[in-house]
This record gives structure tokens, C-alpha cells and sequence, in this order.
């Protein structure tokens, strides 16, 4: 019995929740496969993310891109070079020593080194804007550098479309 | 078929003076089967995985994830070979390991408190009291060091565990129980999670999911 048939059949029965979007059934158990990851198609987001990868980090109070920072971001470039067809929504944040303001500027600061990083490396500006978030989002919340090394980062988000805090948004 | 392939190598096995080297040949022929070309990768390069060769389960993939760890957090599953990146949303990007054969495995928390790229590897005297052929020392990037292009360093409170998540330099080895207690993965797998996994991660190494996170 193939695996389709064996979730099918969990499903049917009630055992397990299960989600299926687009025909797509999967149960609510570790290790199920995930809807758009399991046959990834080139070009697409789900590719982006797994095969390159959408976070950046940064060190404390800094929004200097290092060069392992740097390793990420060629992979980028050179994923957006060859999709084209994608916008590119660069989010900065923070999880620093200082005010809420003060972490808003930093997490600003942070994804506009980041779009700059892609700029010089040959991705169009036309095609991104940077946003920064300070401390809205965090990955995971504690007092150590656990959760403050995750959250010291930037997102590099595939986009359809132009959204309100872009300039080219009208 | 033995007879025929003894006629074939028989030349050669003759010169050599012995029938041991069709088997050499054999083998390096079925590990080079492992293997895709060369990767560059930050001055140097390593052997390329061939993917087409590893079971599927091994590759790289998102699943879900159900348990009580942050996003962020390294899980590693002993007993079932699976090294889990916790993400938002009950799920998890998952990679195949080798890990620590019988006698040399362990549990418990650490945090990577230093990472390095293209690692010099230095045998501990235990392993080189095990085996005293080792060399002293290799250096990184160098065609024989079994770190890989990458290790992330395991801690706890400050003090280095010895345990390491680095590559390997035997793809056939991922899925099994076969190190000193180090987690090991395909090249290209050590390479993509380094990028993820920040100074000050978190890891969780366990026996199988479920089982008591809080030993060690």
C-alpha cells in the first residue's frame, strides 16, 4: 500500500487530523510530508527556501554583513538572478540592547545592508524594498543569546506583488 | 562469471602478483558511485554528493513537527538518524546524520558556541589510543579530513562536549550508526544548515523523539 493510500485511509477513518490543501492529504504526525514540499518545482519559493534559504544573521548591535552572513546572501543573489519573476520584500529585525526606536533603526539598517549586498551583486533594486520590524517578530523569546542570535536577522521574502511599505507600491 | 572476469583481470592480476586488487577495484568503484564531481566551495572543494544514490529519506526535506521545542532549535533524533531545524508552525526542515555508533552515542542539550569553516581536525587521545595509525593532525580542506568543508562546535555552560555536527567524507555512512559520537551529514546538507544555525543555537540530542529531554 503506498504511503497516499495509507493517509487516505488514517483520514477517512478519523485517526489523525489532516489538512489537504490543493488534493494534496497529509496527516498531523511528525515526519508527514508537507503541502508544496514534496515535489519541489524549480523556480518555486519552496525551492528558495530549502535549497537556499531566506535567513541572514547579525552580530549584536550591528548591522555589518559578515562574511558567513555574505555566503548566504551570493546564494541568494544567485537564485534571484535566475527567477526573475519573483519580488524581493527584505525584512530586517532586532533583539538588542536599547529602546524599541532604537531596534526599529537597527532592523532598518540591517535589511538595507542586506539589499545592498544583493544590489552590488547584480540583483535588481527595482525589484526589492526593505522594511525593518524591530523587535515585532521574534523567532523565540528569552533573556539569552539563544533566542537573541535567531531573532538578529534578516528575512529575505519572495513576493508577488508590491505591499504598502514598498516605494514602488502605488 | 568469476571465471570469466579471472580470465579478463588475469593479466593484470598476474603483474600485481595477487587477486586481491579486483576486490580494491571493486570497491573504490562502488563508493565513486556515491560521488558527483567536485564541488568549489571557499577556496577549496569537496567530493559532490550523488543524491540519485541515497535513499530518499536522507534528502533534505520539510516535514511537520510536533514537539515542545522553540523554532530555531537543533533536534537531533538518535535512533531513527534524523537531525531536525525547528520551525514556526509545527514544522521542521529535516536532514539524515550518521550518528554515534554503540558505545559512543550520547543525549542531552548543548549549544554551538563556535563554527568553523573548513575545520583542521585533531584526533582526541581517546580516539588515537583506539587507533594509532590516525594522523596527529589534518589540516582544513585537506582531501582526507573527515570533518568536511564544515563543524559546528557542541557546549555546555561554557565547557566544549567534544561532540561536533560536521560532513563527512563517506555519504554511505549517513543513516547509520557509525561515528565517536558526532553527528554527521552530506556535505552539501552540513554546508546549508551552517547558514541556518547562528552562534548561541541550541541543540537537543535525543535517543528518539519523545524520550526525556531533560537527561544531561
Amino acid at each position: 500500500m503506498g504511503r497516499g493510500a495509507v493517509v487516505a485511509l488514517l483520514c477517512g477513518f478519523g485517526l489523525t487530523a489532516c489538512n489537504s490543501a490543493g488534493g494534496f492529504a497529509s496527516p498531523d504526525v511528525t515526519n508527514a510530508p508537507l503541502a508544496g514540499y514534496v515535489d519541489i518545482a524549480p523556480g518555486s519559493e519552496e525551492e528558495f527556501i530549502v535549497n537556499v534559504g531566506r535567513r541572514i544573521y547579525f552580530e549584536q548591535g550591528s548591522a555589518v554583513v559578515s562574511d558567513e552572513a555574505r555566503i548566504t546572501i551570493e546564494k541568494q543573489a544567485q537564485w534571484l538572478k535566475k527567477n526573475k519573476k519573483w519580488l524581493i520584500k527584505v525584512q530586517g529585525h532586532a533583539d538588542d540592547p536599547g529602546s524599541e526606536a532604537a531596534q526599529k533603526t537597527l532592523s532598518t539598517q540591517r535589511a538595507n545592508a542586506v539589499m545592498a549586498e544583493l544590489v552590488k551583486l547584480g540583483v535588481g533594486p527595482k525589484r526589492m524594498w526593505a522594511k525593518g520590524y524591530g523587535v515585532e517578530r521574534p523567532v523565540n523569546v528569552c533573556d539569552a543569546v539563544t533566542c537573541e542570535s535567531q531573532n538578529r536577522r534578516v528575512v529575505v521574502n519572495l513576493r508577488e506583488e508590491f505591499d504598502e511599505s514598498a516605494p514602488q507600491y502605488r | 562469471m568469476e571465471l570469466s572476469r579471472r580470465t579478463f583481470l588475469g593479466g593484470a592480476a598476474a603483474a600485481a602478483g595477487t587477486l586481491v586488487m579486483p576486490q580494491i577495484a571493486r570497491a573504490n568503484a562502488a563508493a565513486n558511485a556515491y560521488f558527483s564531481g567536485y564541488q568549489e566551495d571557499t577556496g577549496f572543494r569537496y567530493r559532490r554528493t550523488n543524491f540519485k544514490r541515497i535513499d530518499p529519506v536522507w534528502h533534505r526535506q520539510m516535514v511537520k513537527y510536533f514537539s515542545p521545542e522553540p523554532p530555531g532549535t537543533v533536534v537531533v533524533d538518535t535512533n531513527n538518524h534524523f537531525l531536525y531545524w525547528v520551525w514556526e508552525n509545527n514544522t521542521a526542515l529535516r536532514y539524515g546524520v550518521g550518528v554515534g555508533r554503540e558505545g559512543f552515542q550520547w543525549f542531552g542539550r548543548a549549544r554551538i558556541d563556535r563554527k568553523a569553516l573548513w575545520p583542521r581536525w585533531v584526533p582526541p587521545p581517546e580516539m588515537l589510543q583506539r587507533q594509532p595509525d590516525l594522523p596527529r593532525l589534518v589540516e582544513g580542506g585537506a582531501a582526507n579530513n573527515p570533518l568536511g568543508p564544515r563543524a559546528m562546535y557542541l557546549y555546555r555552560d561554557g565547557t566544549d562536549l567534544g561532540y561536533r555536527l560536521h560532513g563527512t567524507l563517506e555519504p554511505w555512512s549517513i543513516g547509520h550508526d557509525v561515528s565517536s559520537g558526532c553527528i554527521r551529514m552530506f556535505p552539501e546538507d552540513i554546508i546549508d544548515l551552517y547558514q541556518r544555525c547562528p552562534k548561541g543555537t541550541a541543540v537537543l540530542v535525543l535517543e528518539h523523539l519523545g524520550a526525556d529531554s531533560s537527561a544531561g
